[in-house]
């Protein structure tokens, strides 16, 4: 992580305090912008982006509440841009960049940056990466499951300039509109992406007006060399040694075939270094991801280790090393295919995860259902039409030391995204849900704290004219328990058709052809168990059988309780 | 004739009289008795009558307003509740919208969900998006579910069925069963208290409204018969969260709707400041014990949002609501919000507020965090003598000695601590300020700026 030049200027700290609240209020307004403004429901309804403002050499200042994998993006993404430009960037420019290969995710993912001048100095850059529902490609919403090369998976913006002096090229607005499926909800999360910017150049002006150009710079230096003070102490503490983990991708969408990924941690004084060397190469399919993305992704877990609850900046990663020779699963080269990126990030968040969880248990839960496990569903409306309905699914997470784990919420990939209303979907979408509740019968990881509870999403075609691909790893190696507590469960698709007499199961299908009164059930998985299973206390066992989560007879089998030790528990 | 007003807030309870044909006010303040708030209320009736000439004979209008909602809710006060809803979708309460606001914390979890699953009951029946009947309701489903209901003792039950904002005749249908094998419960529907889309939305809302009725229903009984025995005989209204008033009897029926009951007063009294000079676009700044409410008014209206979060923060996703309410931005920043270092050694103020209990630590209550209030006194801004109409000395010695851990650490004086935490909390104030008006899309240059709350002018000046 590079670090700005000490700035001559130092602030009291009532200032740097000050101005830290209106860098975060100011990254909430465009949230809010975002939200009310965009017009993909997986935007406004799901909330999938984020906001975040940096330094002029692309140090995060701070992040709006969102996806985590983005926000760790941002330095990678605005330094590949001022690299590539250099000098040529004046007040009035906007930016738009979707390219995995220069800091991105995927192509979905289209980021709108803006340099922010004040009186012709550059003060800092405004960005908003926001997930358009198509983007072109093979595919309808973009993401072909088997995809092979970068060039089935849509149009891609490599760092392009869209506007000069705040007017937008309409050469290049028009070949996006032509490259997209539904240019509409194209142009208005691109239109919403740079409201938000605009407001953030409007706020940041605003306190150099008021502050001095010269302590605005100096609080973003501060910001920063605090949160590293901080960073370094914790990772000081920690005892030096090597630290191993490894890990399974289930398949990469073209083949079923694990993919093993590893992880060295290194901790040495306040430094860490974690080494990817020996992961699986490239692969054939698009759960590859970019340097980028696995840098985000290790930061994500890296934060979580160093201060959960303070706001994210680059000074907390200042310790922090990630290495990974080119043309692994974490770090790929173009041609290769990166639309299911996620899949395979989270793998190498997760492998940090449990790598470093031995050394501050506290903090760390069992394993979770990992995956996003998405699944599209498109076809055609009652008036013809073209819908692409695309969602996230929550899933259980695992137990920790001192309590049972959550249920239902989304993935470590994602943070403050929402699911998408049922009556939302059906008032537009030719299906009805049949069932969205917790996935008892896929049951958790037993132990002494059991994992929590996946998700059934169980939807009713109405149409003959849908389909669903999809795409879901963690579907044969269950989520880690820790300490003795059991493994969770896996992540599936179920499709019962009106036909046939018994339901298939798949994870990774490209095309699967819908009728009416087709079944089609999401299926999240319950995260691992924390402790042994005969520890865990009787009060607990009954709340579960109370509450429906398991019968007596299960009880027996999973926690060797008897009917009559359940009455004696009882009295 | 004598027009009668009370809040409960969540440090102190005030009563207002105002006589019309006089213009004289009467004030009375005390503070908030939280085990039961109509002791307060009766208090500060008692209060007014002793210091003036108070006829309650003469009252002829009487609003009471405050945290009477929000409290039983945050505090768990409520009964035990059923849930009632379409077969395959009992566990929408619980699962919310499944966010992650706490982004870096691997143990974070969904709040707890105010229904445990036991008593979250289905029932066969569905509309469609569009409002068709694709299954009819089964009526001895109903009569199972009351069955149930009625052995596990349950004192009120919501029911909810999707869809019902477009046609609520399933909900109706298996109320009237409900109510009608089940005496005693009080039995709801989501229709009866919003008709908006969004099924966690709507059925948090109506979990929440049964929840409370039985408690708030009592409460204003009580209140009311407290009421007529002090002589005071006229209409008894309750503020509501969209800034009118409702009767007791129709709140007794949606007590959900007083959830922002205490600050919607606030704003409702900036309404008619700005009409009264003149100036039909108003900011508004009402500041307490323990929070700071900033709301909008335009052309004489407030703004009216459909939505409510209760416990929302950075951290939290809260419980959503769907009541009209005014729209508030609230902020943890009040007369005790609590200021503090942490250990990277960056000053903050609040959320955490020392309440009314212990209070600040010049009240002598036995407070020992400092606060904004003792900032204010340290600086000189406040009269340790005549503090609530001289009801209260306030303590400068051991208000001055709570900052010294803060000016150590920030190497200087007590005065400048104090001075700092002031700056912090203006700062938090103005960052909310601006949410409902340049994030809204309003320019503030264009408002006047009125200010409530024990400790609003102490802080706008």
């Amino acid at each position: 992580m590079s670090n700005s030049p000490e700035p001559i200027k130092k602030v009291d700290p009532v200032t740097v305090e000050i101005l830290t609240g209106k860098l975060l209020a100011t990254v909430d307004e465009m949230g809010i912008i975002m939200t009310k403004t965009s017009m993909s429901p997986i935007v406004y309804e799901v909330l999938d982006f984020a906001c975040g403002i940096c330094a002029p050499n692309g140090d995060l200042i701070a992040q709006s509440n969102g996806i985590t994998l983005f926000t760790g993006t941002f330095a990678s993404q605005v330094r590949t841009l001022t690299a590539r430009y250099e000098n040529d960037i004046a007040p009035g420019d906007i930016f738009i960049t979707n390219d995995p290969f220069s800091g991105g995710t995927h192509p979905n993912d289209v980021a709108v940056i803006r340099p922010i001048f004040f009186e012709e100095q550059l003060l800092a850059y405004a960005i908003t990466v926001a997930h358009w529902l198509d983007i072109g490609g093979a595919v309808p919403g973009s993401l072909p499951v088997d995809a092979t090369s970068l060039f089935q998976e849509g149009l891609r913006l490599p760092g392009v300039r869209i506007a000069r002096e705040d007017k937008l090229n309409s050469d290049l607005v028009r070949l996006i509109e032509e490259n997209v499926r539904m240019p509409e909800l194209a142009m208005g999360d691109l239109r919403a992406q740079i409201a938000t910017v605009r407001i953030a150049e409007r706020n940041l002006c605003d306190a150099a007006e008021k502050y001095g150009f010269e302590t605005v710079r100096a609080a973003f230096y501060e910001i920063n060399e605090s949160s590293s003070r901080s960073s370094r102490r914790v990772i000081a503490e920690l005892p030096d040694g090597v630290y191993k983990a490894q890990d399974t991708i289930d398949g990469d969408g073209v083949t079923d075939d694990p993919i093993p990924v590893c992880v060295r941690i290194t901790i040495a004084g306040d430094s860490m270094t974690a080494d990817f060397t020996g992961c699986s190469p490239t692969t054939a399919g698009p759960v590859n991801c970019t340097r980028g993305a696995l840098e985000s992704a290790v930061k994500t877990v890296f934060k979580a280790l160093v201060d959960p609850s303070a706001p994210s900046n680059e000074g907390w990663f200042a310790p922090l090393e990630v290495i990974a020779p080119e043309g692994t699963v974490f770090s790929a080269t173009k041609p290769a295919p990166t639309g299911w990126y996620y899949e395979g990030s989270v793998h190498a968040s997760e492998l940090v995860w449990r790598a470093l969880a031995p050394l501050k248990p506290e903090q760390f839960s069992a394993g979770s259902y990992t995956s996003l496990t998405v699944l599209y569903l498109t076809g055609k409306k009652a008036n013809g039409d073209l819908f692409v309905h695309i969602a996230p699914q929550h899933g259980g997470w695992g137990a920790t030391s001192d309590r049972d784990g959550a249920n239902a919420l989304i993935a470590l990939t994602d943070g403050d995204t929402y699911n998408h209303s049922v009556e939302l979907l059906e008032a537009k979408l030719p299906v009805l849900v049949r069932r969205y509740g917790f996935n008892i019968e896929g049951g958790v990881g037993a132990g002494r704290h059991r994992g929590g509870y996946g998700l059934i999403r169980e939807y009713e075609m109405r149409t003959d004219e849908a389909s669903f691909f999809c795409g879901i790893s963690r579907n044969s190696t269950p989520p880690w328990g820790m300490e003795g507590g059991a493994v969770g469960s896996c992540n599936f698709v179920e499709v019962q058709t009106a036909a046939d007499s018994t339901p298939s199961r798949v994870h990774h299908h490209p095309n699967w052809q819908l009728q009416k009164g087709d079944h089609v059930k999401v299926v999240t998985g319950g995260g691992g168990g924390w402790g042994a299973a005969e520890d865990r206390s009787i009060a607990d066992i009954q709340t579960d059988i109370a509450d429906g989560f398991m019968t007596p007879e299960e009880a027996f089998e999973t926690y060797g309780l008897s009917q009559t030790a359940l009455k004696m528990g009882e009295e | 004739m004598v027009r009668l007003a009370t809040d409960v807030g969540g440090t102190f309870t005030d009563l207002i009289a105002y006589d019309e044909e006089t213009g004289q006010i009467t004030f009375a303040k005390t503070l908030t008795t939280t085990e039961d708030q109509s002791v307060g209320v009766l208090n500060t009736i008692s209060d007014a009558c002793e210091t003036s000439s108070l006829d309650l004979a003469a009252v002829d209008f009487f609003v009471h307003g405050g945290t009477t909602v929000i409290n039983a809710i945050t505090e768990w006060k409520g009964v035990k509740t059923a849930l009632v809803t379409t077969r395959g979708f009992r566990d929408v309460l619980e699962i919310g919208r499944g966010n992650r606001p706490d982004l870096y914390n691997l143990k974070a979890k969904t709040p707890p969900p105010y229904i445990p699953r036991r008593y979250r009951l289905e029932v066969t029946e569905r509309l469609d998006g569009q409002g068709n009947i694709v299954t009819p309701l089964v009526e001895t489903e109903v009569a199972d579910v009351a069955d149930i209901c009625r052995d596990a003792g349950v004192e009120a039950i919501a029911v909810v069925f999707l869809h019902s904002y477009i046609d609520d005749r399933h909900e109706v249908r298996c109320a009237d069963l409900l109510r009608s094998l089940l005496p005693g419960v009080m039995v709801s529907t989501s229709s009866q208290i919003s008709q908006q889309w969004r099924e966690y939305e709507r059925t948090s809302t109506a979990v929440l409204n049964a929840y409370v009725q039985p408690v708030i229903d009592q409460y204003f009984r009580s209140l009311e018969s407290r009421l007529t025995e002090t002589g005071i005989d006229c209409p008894l209204y309750a503020m509501q969260s969209n800034g009118g008033v409702a009767t007791f009897e129709n709140v007794r029926l949606q007590p959900l709707t007083l959830v922002e009951s205490g600050p919607s007063g606030g704003i409702a009294g900036a309404v008619r400041i700005g009409q009264a000079i003149g100036a039909p676009d108003v900011l508004s700044l009402d500041v307490g014990g323990t929070t700071a409410k900033c709301s909008l008014i335009r052309n004489g209206r407030p703004q009216i949002a459909s939505e409510y979060k209760l416990e929302w923060s950075r951290f939290s996703p809260g419980y959503t609501v769907q009541v009209p309410v005014v729209d508030i931005v609230e902020i943890g920043a009040g007369g005790g919000s609590i200021a503090w270092m942490d250990e990277a050694g960056h000053l903050h103020v609040g959320p955490e507020s020392a309440g009314s209990t212990p209070g600040p630590v010049c009240y002598g209550r036995g407070g020992v965090s400092p606060t904004i209030t003792d900032a204010k006194l340290v600086i000189g801004i406040l009269d340790p003598e005549n503090f609530a109409n001289g009801q209260m000395a306030l303590d400068v010695a051991s208000a001055r000695i709570a900052f010294q851990p803060i000016a150590n650490a920030l190497k200087c004086s007590v005065e400048e601590a104090a001075s700092a935490v002031i700056s912090i909390a203006e700062a938090n104030m103005i960052n909310a300020l601006k949410l409902v008006t340049v994030q809204r899309g309003h320019d503030p240059r264009d408002l006047s700026l009125v200010v409530t709350g024990g400790a609003g002018p102490l802080l706008a000046a």
